[in-house]
């Protein structure tokens, strides 16, 4: 089969959008994986939290849609700050395998909920006009959707990069992942440093949460589990713990199902879940602690 | 300046601190001696709040602080240079000095402080945007000191910062914790080095398995036989 240069673009383009939200997603892992050692699994249904609030912004109270994207963040991280002050404080100094537990029990819970209130039923998912059409750039046509998706997240990835660099905040981020003890010792309050991960982490997820809405046009109360699995798998190819590593493995796994899908014989698609998982198999085997992680030398 | 008055520490069954007191006066430099596992590092680590006395008192600058969390204490005017020196190996050497500041306010004159530091450490000039963990034991031990500095504290814990280090290096860092009376402040140094601190030191305090077992003037200490039995080889 051969395939016209358009066509390879167009699916690369996809592929870039796909990888943005992934990145996205991960970096709410890492961050917080960084500094607490915990994997909050209950972290993508941050995801369908800030898309079912989007929702009802725009659709209950007619809000501009941008506006109810900047309301949605700011729901998810209030939803955020609850579950890490009632969920994972109280088992700060608890072992790894205790926090893991109950973020899933976190997830499950957060799931059942939404299942209850808002009905298990999939809702279709609007975007406004300007963002649902399609440019033709020579003979290929983009969606504005995807575009408005990647430059969203280059510029949103920019801003914290800049973030975790150059402020006095985002300074003592870095030391606290690295040694909590002694920047407790600098003055750090290590509880305002969580926040801090938490709401960076729920913020951008509530945006992935409307992307991927966006994107696929509907929402349901169990549309944050596979996002959020995969966005986990990426923060682990890319080295957990890591924020570049987060960004290029989310990149790596949007490009990786969209070539995979856009690419192989049909019959294969369906298996692109089990690529994401194949993809995690090989880079633990030939890197354990992914592409940008660091061997851990943690003092007690 | 600091009280500390029977403090009891335990690491969960095992009693790591019994009865501790001791005391620093305004101006001094008092050494903690003893063996190792004898609690030294312990002691450092309930004062500036890391570990919490299950009795006892530690009263700093007339105020009690035992139950001040530990991220409050720096801020009180102690600061702690802790065991193994800790520097951020990720941060570049001027981001481990910004840290050590980091509980200052903004309208403080930073960057003379830093310019002290560096008066004090010339070498840290050279790798200031090294990260800290490309810099030899020395000079880490160096940024780790010059870190605490930062916070422009009245009263300087220093745990063991001889450990390790070439003689030369050595030789430096007890030339730097000399000068700490010149800038009024206050040292508690934490030594396995019982000799050059004692030299250094105007009293001292032994420890043994987790009390007190003397004190004194370090001139004192110095002559006493026991002490140079066990702590000075002969």
């Amino acid at each position: 089969m051969v395939y016209s240069a358009d066509y390879i673009i167009q699916q690369l383009v996809n592929g870039l959008g796909l990888g943005s939200v992934y990145a996205l997603i991960a970096i709410g892992y890492t961050l917080v994986y960084g500094i607490l050692r915990l994997i909050n699994f209950a972290h993508g249904d941050l995801l369908m939290i800030g898309s079912y609030a989007a929702m009802a912004f725009t659709l209950n109270l007619l809000l501009p849609f941008p506006v109810a994207i900047l309301l949605s963040i700011a729901v998810t991280v209030m939803i955020g700050l609850v579950v890490e002050r009632a969920a994972y404080r109280p088992l700060r100094s608890k072992p790894e395998e205790t926090t893991l537990v109950t973020s899933f029990a976190v997830s499950i819970l957060i799931q059942n909920l939404a299942t209850m209130i808002l009905s298990p039923q999939p809702r279709s998912f609007q975007v406004p006009s300007y963002l649902s059409n399609m440019v033709e750039v020579g003979n290929i046509d983009f969606s504005v959707m995807n575009i408005a998706i990647i430059g969203l997240s280059a510029l949103l990835l920019i801003a914290l990069t800049l973030f975790i660099k150059k402020t006095k905040l985002g300074i003592a981020m870095r030391a606290t992942a690295e040694n909590m003890n002694a920047s407790v010792l600098m003055g750090v309050n290590i509880n305002s440093i969580v926040r801090t991960a938490f709401i960076i982490g729920a913020g951008l997820a509530a945006v992935a949460g409307v992307m991927n809405a966006g994107r696929y046009g509907r929402i349901e109360p169990m549309m944050g589990f596979v996002p959020g699995l995969k966005a986990f798998v990426a923060a682990v190819i890319g080295g957990i713990g890591s924020l570049p590593g987060a960004a290029i493995g989310g990149l790596i796994l949007g490009f990786g199902e969209i070539l995979f899908v856009g690419f192989l014989p049909p019959e294969l698609s369906a298996y692109k879940d089990a690529f994401v998982f194949l993809a995690l198999i090989v880079v633990l085997l030939i890197k354990p602690t992914g592409i940008f992680g660091k061997a851990e030398d943690r003092r007690v | 300046m600091l009280k500390v008055k029977g403090i009891n520490v335990y690491y969960d069954q095992i009693h790591a601190l019994k009865d501790v007191s001791l005391e620093v006066r305004q101006g001094e430099l008092v050494a903690l001696l003893g063996a190792n596992g004898a609690g030294k590092t312990t002691t450092l680590r309930t004062l500036s709040g890391l570990l919490k006395p299950k009795s006892g008192s530690i009263e700093y600058m007339g105020k009690e602080i035992t139950s001040v969390p530990a991220h409050k204490i720096v801020s009180m005017g102690m600061a702690h240079s802790p065991e193994g020196r800790q520097v951020f190996a990720q941060l570049t050497v001027l981001e481990n000095l910004r840290m050590g500041a980091y509980t200052r306010p903004k309208s403080d004159d930073i960057s003379t402080d830093i310019e002290w530091i560096y008066s004090l450490f010339p070498v840290l000039k050279q790798r200031e945007k090294l990260p800290a963990g490309a810099l030899s034991g020395g000079e880490q031990q160096m940024l780790a000191m010059g870190r605490a500095l930062m916070s422009k504290p009245s009263l300087l814990l220093l745990d063991e910062p001889s450990l390790g280090l070439a003689p030369i290096m050595v030789e430096k860092i007890f030339e730097v914790i000399q000068l700490m009376k010149k800038s009024d402040i206050t040292v508690l140094l934490v030594e396995q080095n019982a000799y050059e601190s004692l030299l250094i030191a105007d009293r001292a305090y032994v420890l043994e398995t987790g009390s007190i077992k003397l004190e004194g003037p370090a001139e004192e200490l110095l002559h006493n036989s026991d002490i140079q039995k066990a702590y000075l080889g002969g």
